[in-house]
């Protein structure tokens, strides 16, 4: 009886030990991974650092003290950053892994809605539980919310791009105005067309109004987005 | 006999719980992407406000360089 209690608690540890089994696995993975880019950095640096040093030999004997502090600074430089790739090799891994995932699941919806296109007419619906391809749970969620990312960093661009252009347009406005009270003191224009050019010149005034607006209400949105985006990433993990 | 049915609770037992973690991580994924899909929509949908007023400006200062 012993031994049947003791081969039923064993048996019981053992389904209860296999996923756990696979996770730590999983973490192997990422430690090999850290491990690996960890060692390819070292390996850079000493490259990069011996360069500066047979540089700095063929250089003349004064130049040979500033390329030695360079050198130096160099060094330092690159073991910080060293240290900090040391820290962001795990979420780089990470990232990258997601990044890997999101393609094959582009690829994958590509292909999907392909089919789609090519007469399934589904009902649209949310995308979990649907187009998941090879990707499972948690993987899935990853490569949606490193598309999500994606999407943010285009996003925060195109606002940069907005608010170039508004500057630019700003002096094209005052350009054109200063040009119509040129004309204005000069005599040339009627009343009629310096009517007409006043509105266009407002009209743009609006339209640039509403672009300023609409990128300050975007930058706040952006914040926001960011946040919420940190703590998708924080529960994935 | 006995130990028969000990060794069948205790499989089961594993297996149950071994499902209901599986269920919860399940629902917590799916929040996620929920999560993740209300925000894509989001950042397209000011994607797409700022991309009109932007056109709109533009063909405004085209306007502009007639005066």
């Amino acid at each position: 009886m012993k031994k049947i209690k003791f081969i039923l608690i064993l048996i019981t540890g053992l389904i209860i030990m296999a996923p756990q089994n696979a996770l730590a696995q999983k973490n192997e993975k990422v430690k090999k991974e850290m491990k690996t880019a960890k060692e390819k950095t070292s390996k850079d640096v000493k490259q990069e650092a011996k360069e500066f040093k047979q540089e700095a030999k063929a250089i003349g004997k004064n130049e040979k003290a500033k390329e030695k502090e360079q050198v130096k600074e160099l060094k330092d430089q690159e073991k910080e950053e060293a240290r900090e790739l040391g820290k962001n090799t795990r979420a780089q891994a990470k990232e990258e892994k997601e990044l890997a995932k999101s393609q094959k699941g582009k690829e994958k919806k590509i292909k999907e809605d392909a089919d789609r296109d090519d007469g399934d007419a589904e009902a649209e619906g949310n995308a979990y539980g649907k187009n998941k391809g090879e990707l499972q749970g948690r993987e899935f969620g990853q490569s949606r919310a490193a598309e999500a990312r994606a999407k943010l960093q285009s996003h925060e661009n195109s606002i940069q791009n907005a608010q170039e252009e508004s500057t630019r347009a700003k002096s094209r406005i005052q350009a054109a105005r200063e040009k119509l009270e040129v004309a204005k003191a000069e005599g040339k224009l009627t009343e009629e067309e310096i009517a007409a050019k006043e509105e266009k010149i407002a009209r743009a005034e609006q339209r640039l109004k509403n672009l300023e607006t609409n990128v300050a209400k975007n930058k706040t949105d952006l914040k926001s987005q960011k946040e919420k985006l940190k703590k998708v990433d924080k529960k994935d993990q | 006999m006995n130990y028969k049915r000990i060794l069948f609770l205790g499989i089961a037992l594993a297996l149950i719980w071994s499902c209901r973690d599986k269920k919860k991580e399940k629902a917590e994924d799916e929040a996620v992407v929920k999560e993740v899909e209300a925000l894509e929509a989001e950042i397209e949908e000011n994607a797409k406000s700022l991309e009109s007023d932007t056109k709109d400006l533009k063909e405004a200062l085209e306007e502009l360089d007639s005066i």
